[in-house]
């Protein structure tokens, strides 16, 4: 069982979240390992222990003839360490026998991952067949382990203008989401950029991003245009241009609940829109989390409470509405009391009091604090008299300290004025 | 937002695999719980902040033995709590030794009331974690392993090499304390 310190702190405290600080998240980034190290250090363990053994597919005579464009597919097996590279011709020629083989290839760990970055390597052969100069000739003996020089596949690609023209059709943005948030973080990369080309990003609001990453924040009718040029001439190669979808935040729908409690008016406030995941509350000093919240209203008047609130896919909105409260919810005390002997309106005791079988204090000071009157008995109320003596018509403070019906204690206070006409 | 399991299950994963996207994600869902983990132990910002960097970077590194069982978020928290323990003893070496303190727990009329009050108002969590703060290490530590990260008595005995009667009385007399200043605070009736 817990006790009311410990539910009370753990109410407080359990589900309380300190508001996200990107500021944060930027300083861990700088000390967590980059994925890009990772993978560099896994290559080169790799390459330390075998070496990476690829397969590759050629079509004999279109390599001998060094004119169309063959790539090279790196596969990732994170697994075991082992690395696939796939060199296959991208033209079909069906009288022509396709070879598979089975190659080691020495990376140069400088090389970033990226696909085109094989160009250079070389080839060490590892099966029937030998590469050599890109030619292509069957040895005598299947298993022998050869080595040869395949020499660099990038001059493949490079002299051919075809080649290249496709290689830019390959071109493409990922990391781009169906819908943002407004003002919520967009990471965007360029994929398949060829070696010889640079790209950079340009938003509708005038930004400008260089290299392939382009990281910018969500805006309401934005696209974002990756234009790819070549390093050589500057001259334009391609542009994607792409529209930022903006989902508007779900907002709150809030039913008010009135309710008489304790003679003070007590309000809830609910959400009722469904798509509404979290809801932050600020309501009468207090803050609250959840669906509803709720409070007393003590004085008459507007009460402002604010919503920060985030939807089903996480974007935030705030809002703000107000309570209007009629009557001051004071143990229905009047103002003025008359204690002229008339009959009327004679003694002061508030009215909420009577009707409550509750134990209370009540105190009469005067305007200085000096104590004029005190009685715990509903039929012992104040007639306006000090020690016997009748006091000033002027204006008196009053205080009830009471244990509620529910063995809670309330305090409440005011002012009584005594006009004798 | 609440992580369906298949959610985290995609995001725990991201992480393990280094996707940077994914561990900025996992990031900020969790950073504002974990900071309020860290908040309970240490008042201090800068100091909490620290704590934080060093358990994500650790939690990256063991979220591969996660094995999904069990609330995720206890895991994590726990992972946080010990970090912030480590914190203590790594500035005072006998952070957890018995200390005597015979200021608390006599029972005095107030506290009845002060049960009352505390049931008709919702404690807010800056005022919640600054009565904390005002508790001896110890104090601090046993209150918060036994309330928030669900460790048993037997459970913090080990932990701080203390033994499991006075992890209990060291509860008890946090909550005294924890009373006492709250009480202090609201500084209630009869303002004669």
């Amino acid at each position: 069982m817990k006790d009311k310190i410990e539910k009370a702190f753990h109410e407080a405290l359990m589900n309380y979240e300190v508001p996200y600080d990107p500021q944060a998240w930027k300083s861990l980034q700088k000390q967590l390992p980059t994925a890009k190290t990772k993978w560099l250090l896994g290559s080169i363990a790799a390459a330390f222990f075998t070496s990476l053994v690829l397969i590759a597919i050629f079509q004999k005579q279109e390599l001998r003839k060094n004119q169309v464009k063959t790539y090279a597919k790196l596969q990732k097996v994170t697994a075991i360490q082992q690395t696939t590279l796939e060199v296959v011709n991208s033209k079909k020629a069906p009288n022509v026998s396709q070879a598979k083989s089975s190659i080691t290839i020495s990376l140069d760990a400088n090389k970033s991952n990226r696909i085109l970055e094989f160009k250079s390597a070389v080839l060490d052969v590892r099966t029937e067949q030998v590469f050599n100069n890109n030619e292509i000739n069957q040895t005598s003996n299947p298993n022998s382990q050869q080595k040869a020089v395949l020499g660099q596949i990038s001059p493949l690609i490079e002299t051919n203008s075809n080649a290249a023209i496709k290689d830019l059709d390959r071109i493409q943005i990922i990391g781009l989401q169906q819908s943002y948030c407004e003002n919520s973080p967009v990471a965007l990369r360029a994929n398949n950029i060829p070696q010889t080309a640079t790209v950079s990003w340009s938003l509708s609001n005038g930004k400008v991003i260089q290299g392939e990453m382009a990281k910018f924040l969500a805006q309401k009718n934005m696209e974002v245009t990756l234009l790819v040029s070549s390093k050589e001439n500057q001259s334009e190669l391609k542009t994607i241009t792409r529209k930022i979808a903006i989902s508007e935040p779900a907002k709150p729908i809030v039913d008010v609940i009135f309710k008489e409690h304790n003679t003070k008016k007590f309000v809830t406030l609910t959400n009722t829109n469904p798509n509404i995941e979290h809801i932050i509350w600020r309501f009468e000093n207090n803050t609250f989390k959840g669906q509803s919240c709720g409070a007393y209203l003590t004085s008459k008047g507007l009460h402002e409470y604010t919503i920060d609130s985030y939807d089903r896919n996480g974007c935030f909105y705030t809002s703000e509405g107000q309570i209007q409260s009629d009557e001051d919810y004071n143990l229905y005390v009047q103002n003025t009391f008359t204690p002229n002997g008339d009959g009327i309106n004679d003694v002061f005791i508030p009215e909420a009091l009577k009707s409550r079988s509750v134990n209370f204090k009540l105190s009469i000071f005067d305007k200085n604090g000096k104590p004029i009157y005190t009685t715990t008995d509903i039929h012992m109320p104040w007639n306006g008299t000090i020690q016997g003596q009748p006091v000033l018509d002027d204006i008196y403070i009053w205080t009830v300290t009471l244990i509620n019906e529910e063995g809670l204690p309330e305090q409440y206070k005011g002012q009584i004025s005594v006009y004798r006409p | 937002m609440k992580d369906t399991s298949e959610q985290l299950k995609e995001l725990v994963d991201g992480c393990i695999s280094g996707k940077r996207r994914y561990q900025e994600r996992f990031f900020k869902a969790y950073y504002g719980k974990m900071m309020a983990v860290c908040l309970r132990y240490i008042h201090d910002h800068d100091t909490a902040q620290e704590i934080v960097q060093e358990g994500f970077i650790k939690v990256f590194d063991k979220l591969a033995t996660y094995d999904f069982t069990g609330s995720f978020d206890g895991w994590m928290r726990r992972i946080f709590a010990n970090l912030a323990i480590d914190h203590f003893r790594k500035i005072k070496r006998e952070a957890f030794t018995e200390i005597q303190d015979n200021t608390a727990s006599t029972s005095d009329p107030e506290g009845i009331e002060m049960d009352e009050l505390m049931d008709n108002f919702s404690l807010k969590a800056d005022r919640a974690l600054k009565a904390i703060d005002q508790l001896s290490t110890v104090y601090k530590t046993v209150f918060n392993l036994y309330v928030f990260e669900n460790f048993s008595h037997k459970e913090i005995a080990e932990l701080l090499g203390i033994s499991e009667g006075t992890s209990k009385s060291n509860f008890f007399k946090a909550k005294a304390n924890l009373r006492k200043i709250l009480e202090k605070e609201y500084n209630l009736i009869d303002n004669r």
